[in-house]
């Protein structure tokens, strides 16, 4: 019992520090929220403690398809096997438009929870190149479009900070980013259809 | 590891020395508290519930984030922590003890833990709050008993507020024990998957 008494002492003293200190900033902090680009800034460059906490298991989903490479127009009469060559990048996308490639406190802490977590690493970016034979009908216009896999993870930074910092000591921070999922195969389409007048007078003129 | 009976002058003063807290950082919420899920987990989506251990009170969302939100006061923010050196200083200790008779509000949540239905942070999760961090000074400084909903269904587990989480399957911390876990663990084992009855933070 006498020891609960000391720990309760100690945190409303806590309590106490902090609103002491913070009473005259209040408004200002009120009024001028830290952005989340400016507290993450602050992970591990000027926290005790900044941890990244998933909200649950990775989420799939499949990118935009788009366009790879050129299309393949087909002038002759006759069927043609066209070799569309292509290199595609697949990026990554998150909650403050900065790259987790970057070498930054609150990047490095989210690659690694998502190693300890889920035993695989983060991809900021993946390069796959390839050859692809399409056969295109005469008069015809074929190309092939790719649809990578992505993987969303969503989650909370908890940051502590050994002074109040726009007037708390600690900030939950959600975060999302989404990129592409390691290891996984993309999938590639080959399209054709009837060329246009305009793209017969463009490409067969 | 040694529990401790919570003991009513802890949250007598903790609950009043809050109201200089409240007073000095409450704030226009950064992001509007979300309104409770009134049916959770329909259509077979989890969902997201919050313990207040100070109140509690459980609440249930659609998505984790707004329960942090709401764990965190509607805020994505918040609560006391460290200026231990304070402590020290007989004029805050008075100024505590003046305002422990004084009627307080209840402290902005410090997130202690958030618990899981499923392997690998999935399905249902409840995220349960406190009056402050963890002391690690071989405590228990916070524990909780499950109720029925949530017994024997644990999985795995996130201890946040520089606590440490220990598993046990009985209530009032009985039984055996697992742990502690000291990070994200995203399967805390054969030993005590799904038969979590009550938990300790320390």
């Amino acid at each position: 019992m006498k020891r609960r008494v000391r720990l309760s002492v100690l945190f409303a003293a806590l309590v106490t520090a902090g609103s002491a200190a913070l009473t005259p900033t209040v408004a200002q902090a009120d009024d001028d929220p830290p952005t989340t680009r400016e507290l993450l800034d602050k992970c591990d460059n000027g926290t005790d403690v900044c941890e990244f906490h998933p909200d649950g298991p990775p989420k799939d989903s499949m990118g935009e398809a788009h366009q790879v490479g050129d299309s393949a127009f087909n002038c002759t009469d006759d069927l043609q096997r066209s070799t569309v060559g292509w290199s595609d990048t697949t990026g990554e996308s998150n909650s403050v438009g900065v790259s987790l490639s970057a070498e930054y406190g609150f990047a490095e802490v989210f690659k690694v929870s998502i190693e300890t977590n889920y035993q695989h690493t983060w991809e900021s970016s993946h390069t796959e190149s390839e050859q692809t034979n399409i056969d295109v009908k005469p008069d015809e216009v074929g190309w092939v479009t790719r649809e990578a896999q992505m993987q969303t993870v969503k989650g909370q930074y908890e940051m502590h900070f050994p002074d109040p910092f726009h007037g708390h000591y600690i900030w939950y921070v959600p975060f999302e980013a989404t990129g592409p999922k390691p290891d996984a195969p993309s999938t590639k389409t080959q399209h054709t259809r009837p060329m246009t007048e305009e793209e017969k007078a463009q490409h067969c003129g | 590891m040694i529990s401790r009976p919570r003991h009513g002058t802890h949250r007598t003063v903790t609950l009043a020395a809050s109201v200089l807290l409240a007073g000095a950082v409450t704030a226009p919420v950064a992001q509007a508290a979300p309104a409770p899920t009134q049916a959770p987990g329909v259509g077979g989506q989890p969902r997201h519930c919050t313990l207040d251990l100070g109140t509690d009170a459980e609440h249930c969302y659609a998505t984790f984030t707004e329960a942090v939100d709401h764990a965190s006061k509607g805020r994505i923010d918040d609560a006391p922590a460290s200026a231990r050196t304070a402590t020290g200083d007989s004029g805050f200790r008075t100024e505590v003890e003046r305002l422990a008779d004084e009627d307080g509000a209840r402290a902005d949540g410090v997130i202690q833990g958030t618990f899981f239905d499923d392997p690998g942070f999935g399905g249902d999760s409840l995220t349960i709050s406190g009056e402050g961090l963890c002391e690690k000074d071989g405590w228990v400084d916070y524990q909780h008993d499950l109720e029925d909903g949530w017994k024997n269904r644990i999985s795995s587990v996130q201890p946040w507020g520089n606590c440490w989480i220990w598993l046990y399957p009985e209530p009032g911390l009985g039984g055996d024990r697992d742990g502690p876990f000291k990070e994200n663990t995203g399967d805390i084992g054969d030993f005590m998957n799904d038969r979590t009855q009550s938990i300790g933070f320390s």
